[in-house]
């Protein structure tokens, strides 16, 4: 008889283990436990494909339990002797059965609370600052307005510093200007030019050109990829040559 | 038992976005905080009465109205209220961290059988378990609990209302 396993619910060797003692309406104990041993290999026999953390994890509880089936068929006396310690795997799954039951409860909780909703607030966060609330500057009028005229004049330059926002075009883009292409065949006939190879910066045409860096920089890793050029750099932080 | 007062705490209650803590509530009034507390219980003791719709709660010495469970259905019908809930190893893993807190991810998957990661992203991503701290123990693991927030969601009062199985197994 195998117990099919819901995939989804799928919730590793416990969860089949209690399972499957569940549905045999047992005890947790040793010797339920060798009753629903074949069971569980049978289980794992017939699972094709799970991950090898997953398989390990079912093997350890295999292991475990084909010791306690064994530990069963053993004569009587010398059973007693171990009897007394309860094996791990016993504990463990009556742990795993008392947080079920917890579970449950809280499940139970759960249900009651999501009768209860709360007013759909529209006030804003508290205010910060409660109306008692005093600063004590030790500072001057005039140094406060000063302060005030650098954090303006600063401001200001922040703004004047900063790209003017580009327009939005609707769905056009433009073409590119400079392609990687064009410029692999630049590096390569500047590089035939100088057999003693260039700096990177001495590749680019107009140095504040921020797309021209860009594609500069992507044809050389593009080159060197294919082998078409080589990068040397004799020491940390020198400039690097390409040959 | 003045009325303005009771009546400021119940306006203060109302208009906020989440729960108010005891803390705020008395500095609102004016009031020591064991006063406010008094006052806070006499108003719950009004909203309990058959006769109002919602009531306060407490949810770690933070309160907050909420409509009571027996017109769920009503509220449900009018503004087809959904309800988030939590899926079974959501459950099972948070039930573990709530009664064993401070408690470790290996702790967790020990007794899980299965690893406990994902899980533990999304009960945090729901705000129902925070990081503690790290345990003084070997790689310093992260130990979890619960949140504020994990109370509101199962309508407990504090961890010590966490229900209790009837008998140990």
């Amino acid at each position: 008889m195998l117990y099919e396993i819901k995939l989804d619910g799928f919730q590793g060797p416990l969860e089949l283990l209690y399972q499957l003692i569940k549905k045999n309406k047992i005890e947790i104990s040793e010797i339920s436990l060798s009753e629903v041993t074949e069971q569980y290999l049978e289980y794992l026999n017939k699972l094709q494909s799970f991950d090898m953390e997953m398989a390990s994890e079912f093997m350890i509880i295999a292991a475990e339990l084909i010791q306690i089936k064994t530990r069963a068929l053993l004569p009587e006396e010398q059973n007693e002797i171990e009897e007394e310690e309860e094996s791990s795997l016993v504990r463990r799954l009556k742990e795993y059965h008392y947080f079920k039951k917890l579970s449950e409860l809280l499940n139970d909780l759960e249900k009651e609370g999501a009768k209860m909703f709360v007013r759909t607030a529209t006030c804003r966060e508290k205010n910060i600052l409660s109306n008692n609330f005093k600063l004590n500057l030790q500072i001057e009028l005039g140094e406060l307005m000063q302060a005030y005229k650098n954090a303006v004049v600063a401001a200001s330059l922040e703004i004047e510093e900063k790209q003017p926002p580009p327009e939005l075009k609707g769905a056009e883009i433009e073409a590119e200007k400079i392609k990687i292409e064009d410029k692999i065949k630049y590096i390569k006939e500047k590089l035939l030019a100088v057999p003693s190879g260039l700096s990177f910066s001495e590749l680019l045409e107009e140095k504040n050109n921020r797309l021209e860096v860009i594609v500069t920089f992507l044809s050389i890793l593009e080159l060197a990829k294919s082998k078409k050029i080589k990068l040397k750099q004799n020491e940390v932080f020198e400039s690097i040559r390409i040959v | 038992m003045k009325a303005d007062i009771l009546a400021g705490l119940e306006a203060v209650i109302f208009a906020a976005e989440g729960p108010v803590s005891l803390e705020d509530l008395s500095t609102a009034v004016d009031l020591p905080v064991e006063e406010t507390e008094k006052y806070i219980n006499n108003l719950r003791e009004e909203y309990d009465k058959e006769r109002h719709g919602f009531y306060l709660r407490e949810y770690d010495h933070n309160y907050q109205f909420l409509t009571k469970p027996s017109y769920y259905q009503l509220i449900k019908e009018m503004y087809g209220k959904k309800v988030t809930r939590l899926s079974q190893a959501a459950l099972e893993t948070l039930a573990i961290i709530a009664y064993k807190q401070p408690i470790t991810r290996g702790e967790i998957e020990d007794i899980r059988g299965v690893k406990a990661e994902k899980t533990l992203l999304t009960l945090s991503k729901y705000g129902l378990i925070e990081e503690l701290g790290r345990k003084d123990t070997i790689g310093n693991p992260i130990v979890y609990g619960t949140t504020k927030k994990f109370l509101q969601h199962f309508d407990l009062k504090n961890l010590s209302c966490l229900p209790e199985l009837d008998d140990e197994e």
